[in-house]
């Protein structure tokens, strides 16, 4: 037996190392897949235990100072869920009106994109020993002046960078300092940015903030929930949020009820589940994709085992039939076959694994940019990951030389004498030369395409599943890169020129500068809420009117058109079974003795980074609370739109701005769509995209390219006779390489377009498919025909140019010693 | 060039092939001298080892001399490229194998035609010489879409045979040609190839069987790669066969074989 297991290795080498590289590349893919997608819900929670983040946190306002701090305490020792808190003093630094130059209480930086004045921020203690929460600090760098420690998540959605001065002036007293590294927070991620502060800063800020009203001392309370499954954790932090929420609601009842002049208790929260998912859906697919990946590649391993397994039993039927004359069993072959494909398989998984365990630092770097968290400790290689990744590989490639040795049961003694000739041949002649109009050599390529089925199948088979994952990957990546309207579309994000906040209610000299530059269309205030939907904790965005929306949101329905109308987030509204027409009751978190609000859904929206869950008109919030209050301009984005192709640029509008009112600059900081966008979401599914596209093309070239190294050397060896006598014939080498190109050409042709075309019209309802677990059930991706034909192309010419590299050795065929060779 | 004969198709100068086997040189060919005039039907017969295919490999220009010159229709083809032999070849050599060689993945018609297309002439003459060639030798039209595997060996080497003629070579190479066919088979074939040279055509076997030997017309004797001597039968008749067949007898006797 171990005999005729070597003499198989020995007549298949290169089909042998080919497929051992795709089994390779199969489990690895699949073992670092795996790995992230089991590994998303323990990545968040190791992550939040390096970075020593809490699970929620909630800030409090209120006068007098900590009044609500035993009431909140009491509650929080009798929760049995929370694991442990803490109670941070902080301050919130906010830029009032009519402030000059000097007397700027802000961070700022300037970009080519746009500049930003950091006008409200709340600064807390780095050096704070109370602070059970304290962070892991990185990136940091050492300089002259007061340190400012910011969030990933800042860096990640801001202009600021590491290492950037700021300046902070109180009280005409200037404090300057740099960015002087990064915390991970995986809860501060909304509204205002946290900062921590250097100890000795602090003590300046908590001393200026009695004499200056822009300063509010506030606090803070960090929170551990004590259960270590994600979906439970996930589940009481938004029970422990809505808890929080009553004891303040029940506060505030019973202060106005013994003084209705006191002061509302205002407060603030966000969990980790909120910044979780931000990044979870992209991260999963990722993991996803590779393993599909991963998954696809082992379909590769099947057809080319199914090949090669048949074209032995075939070659080798005199030899089998023999054997089986000296007493073999057909059990004891087709073992012999699966013991060298079980060999072969189980080294190359070993190797498979250990690459994977090598690789999988470079995808959790990946990860960790996604996650825009620091949690590169946070992920490992999966140990069920491995299992079933070498389980699925084994399960495979054993049922498949297992069904594909099925022939040897019809081999006899008998029928091996003979060849395997048989009596009565059904055999037709296909694409006959008499017929033919094409050049001979292109004529003997597509015939030799006609002749040997099985392996056409086979290589229209592989080229067609890696052009079909080519088309669709260039689909994804023409939408995410090179015209992003469908995932816009999708991001429930608002494309305007230029998104403008302004630090007092007198934009009228800035308005005024705007409309006069040439093209101006319109200036629409918007706004995001914290708010309650039927009860439940969610976000809302709010525009004053839709006249002007670029950015096409409504997936089903239209855009409202009424006060009361609202649009909802498709997979909200799926999984609370919201329908069209249904009434929901808003309520404002912070406004909690105010009247709830009922509105119509008339649309839905998909979500596909955001967490807002309604859209609506800015009317909402009157009926939610007075927006008198909110007549501030400060309190609205401002959205300026410009006719098409006539907006300024970042500099320009800046220029403009910066010169009205004699310097005296009232807006706090403005950004291009563009940016807004990008740093919300587009620059990363961009910066993957790129990684994608490169990856899928160059595995693609991978595979195809050895997938055509084996298929030719093994018919080199095998129609080397054939190729000497046509040699003998009057064919030069350069005609039988010709004649090679044109098979595996027109095979590659046909495959290709096939698969380009099914990837081209599959990708939206195949993300459509998968999309709607992550908030986007509805992919509208616009299909690039010009990337289809460059697929096509760009297979056909590979298979071109490895087919002549590969058919080279032609040129040794001796059509003398081939045809000397007797038998 | 140096100036040959005009009769002689082909004409050999100090032709010498050498091969390495596992070492050692081994010389088939040693300074041969040969003339292989046109219109002939030559026979070159030999003991095995004797160099006899290699000869004919190298006169058709399949394989190259390790030394010498060969002068093949007034050019020296021993210094062609690959390639440019092929292409010679393409247009002046007609090969019959004793295996006959045929594609198995194509058709009869088609192994004629893969031949016949090569020398750019016009398709539908090809096929329709390619049908009355295989007509000629006995392969009924219901067989021309048949498969090598579906054919008896004296079919296939008919076939073989047309495929060699097909582009009308200058000279037809058969290696063996009978030497894997019954009796009745071969005196078929050999009888195509008698017909062959009685319409002028040059052949140039390779056999060392004697019942194929006397159709031709000069035998040359073939011993440690050099020709021994040669014998001229004269054009081949049915009814002296016996008379030739005596006459290879003794001169092969005399030779030692």
């Amino acid at each position: 037996m171990r005999s005729i297991i070597k003499s198989h290795f020995h007549k298949g080498k290169t089909g042998f190392i080919i497929t051992g590289l795709f089994i390779i590349l199969s489990v690895l893919m699949m073992i670092i897949g795996l790995s992230i997608c089991f590994g998303i819900d323990t990545l968040y929670q190791k992550a939040r235990d390096i970075s020593n983040s809490p699970d929620c946190f909630i800030s409090v306002y209120e006068s007098p100072y900590g009044e609500s701090q035993a009431r909140l305490e009491e509650f929080l020792k009798s929760a049995d869920y929370v694991e442990n808190y803490d109670l941070q003093e902080i301050y919130y630094l906010e830029k009032e009106e009519g402030e000059s130059v000097d007397k700027r209480l802000e961070i700022y930086t300037t970009t080519e994109k746009g500049n930003t004045f950091l006008s409200s921020w709340v600064a807390l203690n780095i050096d704070d020993e109370n602070n059970a929460f304290k962070p892991q600090l990185r990136d940091t760098v050492e300089k002259e002046g007061y340190k400012f420690y910011v969030t990933g998540n800042f860096i990640a959605t801001t202009m600021f960078s590491v290492g950037d001065n700021v300046r902070l002036a109180i009280n005409g007293k200037t404090y300057k300092g740099y960015i002087a590294g990064i915390y991970d927070d995986m809860t501060r991620i909304y509204n205002t940015a946290y900062i921590y502060v250097s100890g000795e800063l602090f003590q300046e800020i908590a001393k200026q903030a009695d004499g200056d009203s822009r300063i509010t001392r506030e606090y803070n309370i960090n929170i551990r929930i004590d259960n270590k499954d994600e979906v439970e954790n996930a589940r009481l932090q938004q029970q422990l949020c809505k808890d929080l929420e009553s004891v303040i609601v029940q506060l505030n009842i019973d202060r106005l009820t013994q003084d209705p002049t006191l002061p509302y208790i205002y407060y603030d929260y966000s969990t980790r589940d909120i910044f979780t998912q931000g990044t979870k859906s992209f991260i999963l697919l990722l993991g996803t994709a590779l393993v599909a990946f991963s998954v696809i590649v082992a379909i590769i391993v099947a057809i080319v085992i199914g090949f090669l397994v048949r074209s032995s039993v075939f070659d080798e039927v005199r030899n089998l039939g023999v054997l089986k004359a000296l007493g073999y069993t057909t059990g004891q072959l087709r073992l012999s076959y699966l013991a060298i494909y079980g060999v072969i398989c189980g080294v190359c998984m070993i190797i498979g694994m250990a690459l994977g365990i090598c690789l999988m630092p470079a995808f959790v770097n990946v990860v960790t940019s996604m996650a825009r968290l620091d949690c590169s400790k946070a992920i490992s290689v999966n140990v069920g990951g491995i299992f079933l990744a070498v389980a699925f590989v084994l399960a495979v490639v054993s049922s498949v030389v297992y069904l594909s040795t099925a022939k040897v049961k019809s081999v006899t003694p008998l029928s091996a004498m003979r060849n395997n000739v048989q009596t009565h041949s059904f055999r037709r002649n296909r694409a006959s030369l008499d017929k033919s109009k094409i050049h001979i050599n292109a004529h003997l390529g597509i015939k030799s395409v006609v002749g040997e089925t099985h392996r056409s199948i086979m290589v229209i088979s592989i080229v067609l599943i890696m052009s079909l994952l080519c088309s669709f990957v260039s689909v994804v990546f023409y939408n995410l890169k090179v015209d992003q309207t469908a995932i816009i579309n999708m991001s429930a994000m608002e494309n305007a020129d230029f998104y403008i906040n302004f630090s007092n209610d007198d934009t009228t000299p800035y308005f005024d500068a705007i409309h006069n530059i040439d093209g101006f269309e319109a200036d629409v205030r918007h706004t995001g809420i914290g708010l309650e939907i039927d009860g439940e904790y969610g976000r809302g965005k709010l525009y004053e009117n839709f006249d002007y929306m670029r950015t096409d949101m409504v997936y089903k329905g239209r855009y409202p058109k009424y006060a009361n109308e609202i649009l909802i987030d498709y997979a909200y509204a799926t999984e609370k079974g919201y329908k069209l027409g249904d009434s929901v009751t808003l309520h404002m978190e912070r406004e909690a003795l105010e009247s709830d609000k009922s509105c119509v859904i008339v649309g839905y929206f998909q979500n596909l980074v955001d967490v807002c869950k309604v859209i609506g008109f800015l009317e909402i919030l009157d009926g939610l609370y007075d927006i008198s209050t909110y007549e501030d301009s400060r309190y609205f984005q401002h959205l300026i739109y410009f006719e098409k192709g006539k907006a300024p640029s970042a500099d320009e509008l800046s220029e403009i701005l910066l010169q009205v009112d004699g310097g005296k600059v009232m807006f706090s900081g403005f950004q291009t769509g563009e940016y807004y966008i990008g740093s919300a979401f587009l620059d990363t599914v961009e910066t993957a995209a790129d990684a994608v596209m490169s990856v899928f093309f160059s595995i693609t070239a991978i595979v195809i390219a050895l997938l055509l190294v084996m298929l030719i050397k093994l018919k080199l060896l095998r129609e080397r006779r054939n190729y000497a006598v046509y040699k003998a014939l009057g064919y030069t080498s350069w005609d039988i390489m010709l004649q090679i190109a044109m098979s595996m050409l027109t095979l590659g042709i046909i495959g290709s377009i096939i698969g380009s075309l099914i990837g081209a019209l599959t990708t939206s309802p195949i993300l459509s498919l998968f999309g709607k677990y992550i908030g986007a059930g509805h992919f509208a991706f616009i299909i690039p025909w010009g990337y289809t034909v460059c697929i096509v192309l760009f297979i056909s010419l590979l298979i071109c140019a490895v087919s002549m590299l590969c058919a080279i050795p032609v040129r040794k065929i001796n059509p003398a010693k081939h045809l000397r060779e007797r038998g | 060039m140096q100036k040959v004969n005009d009769s002689f198709v082909i004409h050999t100068q100090g032709l010498c092939k050498t091969f390495s086997i596992g070492g050692v040189q081994q010389h088939v060919l040693n300074n041969l001298d040969i003339d292989i005039v046109e219109g002939d039907f030559t026979v070159i017969m030999g003991n095995s080892g004797s160099g006899k295919s290699t000869l004919l490999y190298a006169l058709s220009g399949m394989d190259r001399p390790t030394l010498g010159k060969i002068i093949f229709g007034g050019q020296n083809i021993s210094d062609f490229s690959n390639d440019k032999l092929a292409k010679f070849r393409r247009a002046n050599c007609g090969f019959i194998f004793q295996e006959v060689f045929l594609n198995d993945n194509m058709s009869i018609m088609d192994n004629i035609l893969a031949a016949g297309y090569l020398s750019g002439r016009n398709r539908k003459q090809v096929y329709q010489e390619a049908c009355e060639r295989l007509i000629q030798v006995g392969i009924g039209k219901d067989m021309f879409n048949k498969f090598p595997s579906q054919m008896s060996g004296g079919e296939l080497q008919r076939v073989g045979l047309v495929r060699a003629i097909i582009n009308s070579p200058k000279v037809v190479f058969a290696d063996e040609p009978t030497g894997a066919l019954n009796s009745a088979n071969s005196v078929a074939v050999l009888d195509i190839m008698n017909k062959l040279h009685a319409d002028g055509k040059s052949i140039l076997m390779v056999t060392h069987d004697m019942r194929s030997a006397i159709r031709g017309n000069r035998i040359l004797y073939l011993k440690d790669g050099v020709i021994l001597n040669e014998i001229n039968l004269g054009n081949y008749d049915v009814l002296q066969e016996k008379q030739r067949l005596d006459t290879l007898k003794t001169f092969l006797d005399e030779m030692g074989w």
